[in-house]
Order: structure tokens, then C-alpha cells, then sequence
């Protein structure tokens, strides 16, 4: 009996040592999927005094939007590029009273991302192109205004339900922002950090010495913002360029008129477009458009959609393509030389081996063709979803990125149609295959966001749709949670809807 | 204790032990290909391949060995200068230098190290809440990646991550085991010292549980000269630097180059008295072979961890704050320390014993002789396989050479780069 016990301990202290030995490569390939567990399960936070407070509300806003009521072109000066004053989120934190670690008196923090950064070398804000004021009104306030803080600065007026109190001003050429109260009796500077990485700017606005009602948001006041972005120009009053007819060097262009609003892309609540309340001026009697506030801390209303009816639609939708394709299945012609010019269709249909025929044709006359490079590439990591083993996975899609890789680098000169279904297949590997162990969920993401601009350019509203939806879906793969809500705040603004993003929207709140 | 562990050894064949390294060796490449060349082109391919070739060669001296040796400690040393360039220049790509602005508080975006762990389990277990501004997932320097890594090495190699995976820990192992001799007898210290660990552990824990910042890593943490630091600007902060360039010359470099201990390791470290507390977690210890042992004292001076003395031996146990890096192997002329598995009966396992029973069986019997050697030497090799003499390094070096493949892979890419184009890029690693 005691030897028995003996060899079964034996045994079993044999396979424990072969599991411990073996559960370290195990759990390092699945590292990503169980520290996921733990954020599930674990929920954590960093301690909001090292990253500036608790947030109280964060709100996302629409790519490709920084064009004013709509049309509005940026300066023509080399200071200016294209999404620099593209507002994607704006997040609001709870004032810190004790801040912890390198910090000094209580301060409010403020952060503001953009849909893209170019460094500033010139000047200390570490940005460029953009000026940015933040109206802030405080509930309870006895007065306030709605008018500009810059004689005509912006060229808006603000909701006369909601004064500002306060305005901040932060612009890339000074070393810090600045406060000022709605009376001009109060000024003083705020921080300002840029972070080029995540093209976030974060406001620090001082407590310690501020007036009472500014210090009583400590107190958790209802507050209101108006965030506006201009085109900078130092040489305008708040620093907001000017936006004529025809944009030349220092000023913008696409306005109807002198009396057009400078601001380039601006927040509004939801149910509301940025480029109504920018189109609302009315030149002829005076009056300048006007603009709304966010609110943190009051109800918002907005309608909520109906999510079965979503559902039916969306399943709906699923069932007519689901018919489509096997109509256009159908349709084809037999196999044959001319497969190789319809590639894409037959990848697209689902039909792997008459694709892959087609690919080895196109390859057998140009061994270097991209759009055959893109589809072998796609048709090889098809394939490693199915292989069984690690290593042959790992392999397979090492092969297909090869190709994958080759394809999008020789795509450049290509047409959009055929430069997009290159950047779509790398695009749709890169998300789906494990994260953790190639790391290709941003670059999927950013495959997605240029094929989104082609399809943009083509016309093809449903494509760059499509690409939204992936590109943000890519970003929440790679844990980029805040530019993949940008991008569904951006299709939320869309009129026209598949009726399965539609139901993604509903899912996610908006 | 007087179990006999060399004599298990000693009873395989020597061809079935062979037999069993080059199977375990076989299977280590095969696991740094996967890790390190794998899903990589170009030069990243490159940097992983010289990476895990070195790897590979590492495991099969002391899988040939049967001990770790001097190999253990050229992997050990390689990797921490590994790690100190990749990511010096991964910061100062990122970021333009090295030192930790405010930027990157505010973003959360500090790389999250193994020590942070000990000032951040409490305040994130009691309030939910991390006290250090890293990003909790994304990247392995982020905190629920090193939960994991940590949870990990409690159950496989305990306080041998200390001896075989930390990236800190082998600038103090190698400096440690330059000079011939000991200059500095610090041998009679090592209970106080090992007090102090514990000591340092629990200020460390509780005062960043109290303050929500974490205290070591703000104050005291040497390899803030390695990685990254606060720029000073205030006298706290100027406090702060002196504070700790001075443990790091002092702990790091001076004190293990004259004593051949690893002063910083046993003395400072608050994670490494934490895995000497769940040490007993992990299935290894080092064991000393009682009747074997004649007392010399040899391993009590090879131990850079205090962690072998005359308690130690007469109980057949190194102590808890064994880094299992194995020097004593080396250091006893009668061969009586070696890797153990915890709760065995005896160095005797149930393979050696069945090898044993087959080859009497195969001596006496004469028409089934050639079945009987044949099942000898497949359980010999079995034994020999799954030893832990052989496992405990395989586990050990795994942990060390996957957690380091991302950093010393891309040393070795922009070394392969350097040489190649004359710049010191990671560029192409993927």
C-alpha cells in the first residue's frame, strides 16, 4: 500500500513538473487573453491623483469633421495639415484637491485629443496648428456672458441658457494657457501638456487661488462647455485665423462671408451637427451662428433608438446578402483564364480554391502583382485559421504578412480600387489574428483609415463606412479605446446606415 | 533530510541522460524559435534568431552539464545588458529622453516593472485602485500583464526568478561574480540582512498603501540610473536622485564587486522578499544532501544570497532567499547540493526505480534481454527527463528567455542594424 502511494505521488509529481514547465510558454502566448480576464474581473483604475482625477465625463466626437459648417479649407500656410484641428475627444475630470506626485495644489484637469499632431519645434506648447478656447459656464453663477471673450475672436454667440464664466485659451506657440473669468476679473495661467503619441492635450487649471466659484466646482457644480478650435494666427484677436472665400496663407477659406465663424471644428451635444449650429449666422441681419454647450451633471435627452427593431433589420439585411451572394455565386461563368481578373469577386464570394487559382494565374504573368500578393496573403492566413498546430499557425501567418507586407508596399502607385482591397486584406488579417502575439491590431487599424479615405475620395459612402466600423473595431483590439470611439462617434454622424452598424452603434450607446 | 540526490543522478546511464538533454534541448529551440524568429521578418528575424540561438546555447550547456554552471550567469548578465540599451533607446525614440515627464504621468504611459508589483498589490486589491501611472494593459511593461507574469513565477520558479528572469537582478549577479575572491566577508550579516529585506518589503507595502504613490519605485529604486527618472527639479527631488544613484553605486556595483554577494538583491528588493515569502509556492527548492555534506562551508561563501549557512545544511535546505542560480552546484567538492522537487520522498523517483527493476529483470532473463535493456534505457531517459535537475532549468530558462524576448531580441535587431546600416534602430522589428 505504501509503495503504491509512493508511485502514484511519484507519478503525479512527474506530470506536475511537466505542467509547470509547460504552462509558461502556455501562458505567455494567452497573456493577453488572461490579463483581459483580469481587467474584467479586477476592474482598476490608476489612482486619479497621478493622472489628474476621476473622469466625470468624456465625449467623442466625429473625424474628418474639422471643416466648419461645412466645406471651410485651412490656411494655406506649411503650419497647417489636414486633421490638426480635428477635435476626436474631450474628457472632463474631477478636480483634484490633494494631488499626489510631482504635482502642485489642487488643479482641474481638462483633456483634449485631436485627430492628428505634427510637432511643434519652433515653440513650447508642443503643437502647432491649432488655437483652442474652452467657454465654461458654472451653474449657480449670477452672471456670465454670452458674447466672445475676443471681440470678434470666434465669430459665434453662445446659448443665452448658458453663459460661459470662464473662457481657457491654450494655442502651441506659448509655454502655458491661460483663464479668465466673463468680468475680466480673474486671470491666470494654466498648464499645458502635449503628448504627441497620443495627440492629447491636457489643461491644468490652478484652484488653489482661484475665486470661489471657480474653486466650487471642487464642490461638484453642474458645468457647461463650449469647445471651440480656430486655425492659429497670432496676429488675430484670440488667435483664431480669420476664414474667408478663398483661404490664402494666414487665413481659412469656404466661408460665405466676412461674418462666417472661425471655428473649424467644435463640440456639440448629441442630437445636434456641428455643422448646422455653424451654418446658423445669419449674414444679412447680423446675427452670428450659435453654438451650444456640453453639459456635465444635467439630464441629457436623447431619443433612445429602438434596438429590436435594429435587430430585425440587421438580420434582415444579413438574410438579402446571404441571397445575393448566392445569386451572384450563380451567375459566374465557369472556371477559367479570365478568373484571373475577377480575384477579388471570387475571394469576396467566399470561393478560396477558384480565388487562389486565379491568384497563381495573376502571379504566374507578374510575380510581383499586388493585388495577387494581397489575396495569396489573405488566402494563407485563411488557411492558418484552420491549421492545428502552433507552430504551423505561427508560420502560416508569418507567410501571409510576407505577402501582406509586399502587397501594400508595392500598392502605392495602384489605383484606389485596387490600392483599397490591398489595404483591405492586411486591414482584416491584422484584426484577425491574435493581438498579443503579432501585435497588428493597430496597423490593421490604420489600414482601415486609409482605405477609408480612398473609399472617401471614390465616393463610395458605404466602403468608407465599412472601414470606419473596422478601423474602430481594430483600435478596440488594440486597446486604443478612445480613437475607436472617435470613430464610432464619426459613423453615429452618418445619415445613410447598414443596418448592422446601425445595431453596433446601438450597442455601444450611441 | 538524508535522502541521496547525487546518487539518483548518478544511477541514470550516462547515454540516457544525454539522450534527455538533447531531447529537452530540442525542445528549448524549438520554443525560442516560436518566441523569438517566429512571426518576425526581415532583421527583427535577425535580432530574434541570434537571440534564440543564444538561448538554445545556454540551455544546452546545463542541460549536458546537469548543472547550471557559469552558463546560467552569461545568460543572466547578457540579458540585463540587453534590456538596458533596448530600452533606453525605446524611450528616448518615444520620447525624446529618458527621464519621466509629466506628460507621461498624466497618459498613464510609465512602463510598469515586476517591483512595482509590491507597492501596488495592496492599494489595488484593498481600494481597486493602481498607484502607479502605467497603463494597465497594452504592453508586458503595464501592470495586469506583470500580475500575470508574477502569478506565474510563484508557481514555476519561485525566488529563482531572481537567479534566472529578472532583467535587473543580472547587473548585480554578473558584478557579483567578477573578482576571484571576496574582499569584503559579509557571511556573518546574512540573517540581519535578510531581516532587513523583509523589513524593506513591508514599508514599501504598507507606506504606498497609506500614500497611494509608490514609494520604492519614487524613492528608493536604483535602476531609476539604468531606465528612466524624474527630473530633478525641487530639493525633494534632488533628494531623491542622491538617494538613489548612491544605492545603486553602493548596492550594485561597489558592495557586490567587494563582497561577491548580491548586496542590493538580498538587502533592498522588496519584490525579491516577496517571492522568498510564496517561495514555497513554487514546486523547486535547492536541496543539500545531508549525509553527503562535510560541512566546509563552501557553498555558505559561493551563496551570493546568504541564503546557505549551517542551519541551512543541517536541515537539507537552502533558505528562502535562494535564488536557485545554482553556484553552490559548483562550489561543493562532494556534489551534495542540487535542484529538488518540494514534497518528494526521496532523490529515488518511481522511472529510476522501474529502470532499475527492468535491467535486473533483463540480467536474468536470456531470451527477452535485448526488450529489457531497451525498456531500461527508455526509462532511464524518462528519468532523466523529467528530473528536476533538468526541468527546473528548462522552467527557469523559458520564464528568462521569453519575458526578455522582446527587449533582447531588439538589441540584438539594432545590433544586426548597426552593423549593417550604421544605425542603432529597432527598425523593422515588428
Amino acid at each position: 500500500m505504501k509503495r503504491t502511494v509512493w508511485a502514484l505521488g511519484s507519478i503525479f509529481q512527474s506530470l506536475l513538473l511537466v505542467a509547470v514547465a509547460a504552462s509558461v510558454p502556455v501562458v505567455f502566448i494567452n497573456s493577453s487573453y488572461i490579463a483581459g480576464r483580469f481587467a474584467a474581473i479586477l476592474c482598476l483604475n490608476v489612482s486619479p491623483e497621478l493622472s489628474g482625477g476621476k473622469v466625470l465625463a468624456q465625449f467623442s466626437a466625429p473625424l474628418d469633421d474639422d471643416d466648419g459648417p461645412g466645406g471651410y479649407e485651412y490656411p494655406l500656410g506649411g503650419a497647417y495639415e489636414k486633421g490638426e484641428l480635428d477635435i476626436t475627444s474631450y474628457t472632463v475630470r474631477f478636480p483634484l484637491s490633494r494631488p499626489a506626485w510631482h504635482a502642485k495644489g489642487a488643479f482641474w484637469q481638462l483633456e483634449l485629443t485631436f485627430a492628428k499632431a505634427t510637432p511643434n519645434g519652433l515653440a513650447g506648447g508642443g503643437f502647432r496648428a491649432p488655437a483652442v478656447h474652452i467657454y465654461i459656464g458654472i451653474y449657480g453663477a449670477a452672471s456670465g456672458s454670452t458674447e466672445s471673450a475676443f471681440g470678434e475672436g470666434e465669430l459665434v454667440r453662445f446659448d443665452p441658457d448658458h453663459p460661459w464664466d470662464y473662457v481657457v485659451s491654450v494655442d502651441g506657440w506659448s509655454p502655458s494657457g491661460e483663464i479668465k473669468s466673463a468680468d475680466g476679473s480673474y486671470s491666470a495661467p494654466v498648464d499645458t501638456t502635449w503628448n504627441a503619441q497620443l495627440r492629447r492635450l491636457t489643461l491644468r487649471i490652478g484652484l488653489d487661488k482661484a475665486p470661489a466659484l471657480l474653486s466650487s466646482v471642487l464642490a461638484g457644480k453642474e458645468t457647461w462647455y463650449y469647445v471651440l478650435v480656430g486655425a492659429y494666427d497670432g496676429a488675430r484677436e484670440g488667435h483664431f485665423a480669420a476664414v474667408r472665400k478663398d483661404a490664402n496663407l494666414h487665413d481659412g477659406g469656404g466661408a460665405r462671408d466676412d461674418d462666417s465663424p472661425r471655428v473649424f471644428d467644435l463640440l456639440v451635444p448629441r442630437g445636434t451637427s456641428k455643422s448646422s449650429e455653424l451654418s446658423s449666422e445669419d449674414s444679412g441681419k447680423g446675427i452670428l451662428a450659435l453654438v451650444e454647450p456640453v453639459i456635465v451633471g444635467g439630464a441629457e435627452k436623447v431619443a433612445q433608438p429602438d434596438r429590436a427593431a435594429a435587430l430585425a433589420e440587421a438580420k434582415s439585411a444579413e438574410t438579402r446578402d446571404a441571397a445575393e451572394r448566392a445569386q451572384k455565386i450563380a451567375a459566374l461563368p465557369s472556371p477559367s483564364k479570365a478568373d484571373a481578373d475577377i480575384v477579388g469577386e471570387l475571394f469576396g464570394l467566399g470561393l478560396e480554391e477558384r480565388a487562389r487559382a486565379a491568384v497563381d494565374m495573376r502571379l504566374a504573368t507578374d510575380a510581383h502583382d499586388p493585388l495577387a500578393l494581397a489575396y495569396r496573403g489573405a488566402l494563407v492566413a485563411l488557411s492558418a485559421s484552420r491549421a492545428s498546430g502552433l507552430g504551423e499557425k505561427m508560420s502560416l501567418v508569418a507567410a501571409a504578412y510576407r505577402d501582406l507586407d509586399a502587397a501594400a508596399g508595392g500598392a502605392a502607385a495602384f489605383d484606389p480600387k485596387e490600392r483599397i482591397a490591398v489595404l483591405l486584406c492586411r486591414g482584416n488579417v491584422s484584426s484577425a489574428v491574435p493581438n498579443d502575439v503579432f501585435g497588428r491590431a493597430a496597423q490593421g487599424a490604420a489600414d482601415f483609415d486609409a482605405a477609408r479615405l480612398l473609399a472617401k475620395g471614390s465616393g463610395d459612402a458605404a466602403l468608407e463606412n465599412d472601414c470606419l466600423a473596422k478601423a474602430a473595431l481594430a483600435f478596440e483590439k488594440a486597446g486604443r479605446t478612445e480613437e475607436a470611439s472617435a470613430r464610432w462617434a464619426t459613423l453615429a454622424g452618418k445619415e445613410s446606415l447598414d443596418p448592422r452598424l446601425r445595431l453596433e452603434l446601438i450597442d455601444r450607446g450611441y | 533530510m538524508s535522502d541521496a540526490i547525487i546518487p539518483h543522478d548518478l544511477s541514470h546511464a550516462a547515454s540516457a541522460k544525454t539522450l534527455a538533454a538533447a531531447l529537452a534541448i530540442a525542445a528549448f529551440a524549438y520554443e525560442a524559435w516560436f518566441f523569438d524568429v517566429a512571426g518576425r521578418q526581415g532583421v527583427a528575424a535577425m535580432g530574434g534568431l541570434v537571440w534564440a540561438l543564444f538561448c538554445s546555447a545556454v540551455f544546452a550547456a546545463i542541460a549536458l552539464r546537469g548543472r547550471p554552471g557559469k552558463a546560467r550567469g552569461v545568460f543572466f548578465s547578457v540579458s540585463a545588458l540587453a534590456f538596458i540599451p533596448s530600452f533606453i533607446a525605446g524611450l528616448v525614440e518615444a520620447r525624446g529622453h529618458m527621464a519621466v515627464s509629466g506628460a507621461e504621468i498624466i497618459a498613464a504611459q510609465v512602463p510598469f516593472c515586476h517591483i512595482a508589483i509590491t507597492t501596488s498589490i495592496l492599494p489595488a486589491a484593498l481600494f481597486q485602485t493602481l498607484d502607479f501611472p502605467a497603463q494597465l494593459a497594452g504592453s508586458r511593461a503595464s501592470f495586469y500583464p506583470m500580475l500575470l507574469y508574477w502569478l506565474l513565477s510563484l508557481v514555476t520558479v519561485g525566488r529563482g526568478w531572481c537567479g534566472w528572469v529578472c532583467f535587473y537582478g543580472g547587473i548585480e549577479d554578473g558584478i557579483s561574480s567578477l573578482p576571484r575572491k571576496a574582499r569584503l566577508d559579509l557571511g556573518k550579516r546574512g540573517p540581519a540582512l535578510r531581516r532587513i529585506n523583509y523589513a524593506v518589503l513591508a514599508f514599501v507595502a504598507l507606506a504606498s498603501l497609506g500614500t497611494l504613490i509608490p514609494v520604492y519605485c519614487d524613492w528608493l529604486c536604483p535602476f531609476k540610473l539604468v531606465t528612466e527618472y524624474s527630473d530633478p527639479v525641487d530639493a525633494r527631488s534632488y533628494l531623491a536622485l542622491i538617494v538613489f544613484v548612491g544605492l545603486f553605486l553602493g548596492l550594485v556595483v561597489v558592495l557586490p564587486a567587494l563582497s561577491k554577494r548580491r548586496t542590493q538583491c538580498s538587502t533592498l528588493c522588496p519584490f525579491g522578499a516577496l517571492q522568498s515569502l510564496l517561495d514555497k509556492l513554487s514546486p523547486y527548492y535547492v536541496a543539500v544532501d545531508t549525509s553527503a555534506c562535510v560541512s566546509c562551508g563552501a557553498c555558505d561563501f559561493s551563496c551570493p544570497m546568504f541564503a546557505l549557512d549551517q542551519e541551512a545544511r543541517s536541515t537539507g535546505a537552502a533558505k528562502s532567499s535562494c535564488v536557485k542560480c545554482g553556484r553552490c552546484f559548483n562550489a561543493c567538492p562532494k556534489g551534495a547540493i542540487g535542484y529538488r522537487a518540494r514534497h518528494a520522498r526521496s532523490g529515488l523517483d518511481i522511472w529510476s526505480t522501474l529502470a532499475s527493476r527492468a535491467r535486473t529483470k533483463g540480467e536474468a532473463s536470456a531470451g527477452l534481454g535485448f526488450a529489457y535493456r531497451a525498456l531500461t534505457a527508455a526509462l532511464e531517459t524518462l528519468s532523466a527527463l523529467l528530473s528536476p535537475a533538468l526541468l527546473f532549468p528548462f522552467t527557469a530558462l523559458s520564464f528568462g528567455m521569453i519575458i526578455s524576448t522582446g527587449f533582447s531580441a531588439q538589441t540584438m535587431t539594432r545590433l544586426v542594424n548597426l552593423i549593417v546600416s550604421g544605425s542603432f534602430s529597432a527598425g523593422g522589428l515588428k
